[in-house]
């Protein structure tokens, strides 16, 4: 009697084991989401990434072009070179500068909002209404690059004049009319130091209304991670940081991984864009102090939700001496940054070091 | 004698359902899982061209990507990584990136709409990359 139950337990066990381990298998195959990865290069000069986990090819290629299809109307609206028909855009600001206000796209009154917010919050360095600066830097920039040959220094002179014109207060949004004036005729809108991650940023948050799940955005190396991978192993997106020390074309050129879930990882650095006078190299990010390339890092790297927010960060924070610059990383909730010093140390947040391969952080687990 | 105690019918039908039950559970995972392999997918101009198992490559070789304006890239491939070795575009910035060969990795050229990425096909690891920032 009490071994023939001992047996009916067994076999009773056994049956019950085993729906259970086909359960497990039939929930690891079935229904699953896969990662998907597609890219586009028509878009703020560089390669824009698109990774995302959906459950089918098609629900992706949806996603994506949508994706696409934003980036490229952000594209026109925020581009201060080039003019396209029937669109107002930046460029149109800066060619009615002095003379009227022009009106313009939500799109474009929401970033300069944004600008002019985050200017008067932080120490005042990244400035859109720098235009006639950085612009004087781009032309002589291009033409060194170029022809390295005839590669020059901007004249001082040139640039303190231009520094005349770069008043943000005299950059009048009209919320209610929808129109963005430049009081000073001589004033130019640059907005390349925000315009890629607050670009980012918006159609991160549109596909996700639209029901995105899992992806992850790189605009030109601007990341912004949504959600987790939904791979069943992960629980955080693994983001490399380049080195800047090592060229990027060396075959790791890592600094360190950070794992996230929502938010975005934006670096500025002196190897970005540049050209080289004389045999030295001058890159992009200039200081309003000095009207010259800042030289207080190689890199700085921003870790923080918004896009826009951690693209402003990287080039301000890039722009302040250390212990300002420290300072202001540590006075914002929910940013964390990464300095690399000119002699190739590493200075980071406390809450930096957490997210960091090197310091035992993976995507196993949100510490 | 004392042998048959411990295999009667019942208790065989016990471990042969759990030995079949175990068999068929390593193969399904086993099947589940992709072998791991290392592929490069070049697109240009956003419309994919050639997708290349750079593991299944005996043999290292060469080939021409031409745009429709006569711009173009060659493309050498050797076992587990692929590299841009001439182009027609000024900078050059894709030749001089050299070898690539991970997951994160891709070769941008600009001018001329070429991308090469590669793509892992293994299973997601704790220490993934997803993107590079830069």
């Amino acid at each position: 009697m009490r071994k023939s139950k001992l047996k009916l337990t067994a076999i009773l066990l056994t049956v019950l084991l085993g729906v259970a381990g086909a359960f497990a298998i039939y929930q690891g195959t079935a229904h699953r989401y896969e990662k998907h990865t597609e890219s586009f290069l028509d878009t703020f000069d560089t390669v824009t990434i698109v990774v995302a986990y959906t459950r089918t090819q098609e629900e992706f290629d949806t996603y994506f072009e949508k994706t696409h299809q934003r980036f490229r109307e952000l594209h026109r609206l925020y581009d201060i070179y080039q003019e396209y028909p029937g669109i107002n855009n930046i460029k149109t600001i800066n060619d009615n500068a002095g003379i009227k206000p022009v009106k313009v796209d939500e799109d474009i009154i929401d970033l300069i909002l944004f600008a002019k917010k985050w200017y008067k919050q932080a120490h005042g360095k990244t400035n859109i209404a720098m235009g006639a600066v950085t612009g004087i830097w781009h032309e002589y920039r291009e033409t060194g690059r170029n022809d390295p040959e005839a590669a020059q220094l901007p004249p001082m002179n040139k640039l303190k004049a231009a520094a005349q014109h770069t008043d943000i207060d005299k950059v009048i949004v009209d919320t209610a009319n929808g129109t963005v004036f430049l009081e000073d005729s001589n004033m130019r809108l640059d907005v390349g130091a925000i315009a890629k991650g607050y670009a980012t940023e918006v159609v991160m948050r549109e596909m996700a209304a639209q029901g995105l799940k899992s992806a992850m955005i790189s605009a030109g190396g601007n990341i912004r991670a949504m959600g987790k991978p939904l791979d069943g192993i992960r629980e955080r997106w693994g983001v490399g940081i380049q080195d800047p020390r090592a060229s990027i074309f060396s075959d790791d050129g890592l600094l360190d991984v950070v794992f996230i879930n929502d938010g975005s990882v934006v670096s500025s650095g002196d190897y970005q864009r540049y050209y080289i006078v004389d045999g030295k190299p001058f890159h992009h990010l200039i200081d309003p102090a000095t009207l010259m390339p800042a030289a207080h890092y190689r890199a700085v790297s921003i870790v923080a939700e918004d896009s826009g927010v951690a693209d402003f960060l990287s080039t301000e924070l890039f722009l302040l001496p250390f212990t300002e610059s420290k300072e202001l990383a540590e006075s914002i909730d929910g940013v964390e940054a990464l300095w690399v010093m000119p002699d190739g140390t590493v200075e980071a947040t406390q809450g930096m070091l957490r997210i960091m391969r090197s310091q035992g952080a993976s995507g196993a687990k949100a510490k | 004698m004392t042998k048959g105690k411990y295999f009667k019918t019942g208790d065989l039908i016990i471990y042969g359902t759990l030995l079949v039950i175990f068999i068929l559970g390593t193969v399904m995972v086993i099947g589940s899982k992709q072998i791991s392999s290392t592929t490069a997918v070049v697109t240009l101009d956003g419309e994919e061209i050639h997708r290349i198992n750079l593991g299944l490559v005996d043999e290292p070789y060469e080939f021409r990507v031409e745009t429709t304006q006569g711009d173009y890239n060659i493309i050498r491939v050797e076992n587990g990584r692929i590299r841009v070795v001439e182009a027609s575009c000024p900078d050059k910035i894709d030749v001089k990136q050299g070898w690539i060969s991970n997951a994160h990795q891709s070769i941008v050229c600009l001018p001329n709409r070429l991308v090469i990425r590669i793509i892992q096909d293994k299973p997601e690891t704790d220490s993934t990359i997803d993107g590079l920032a830069f």
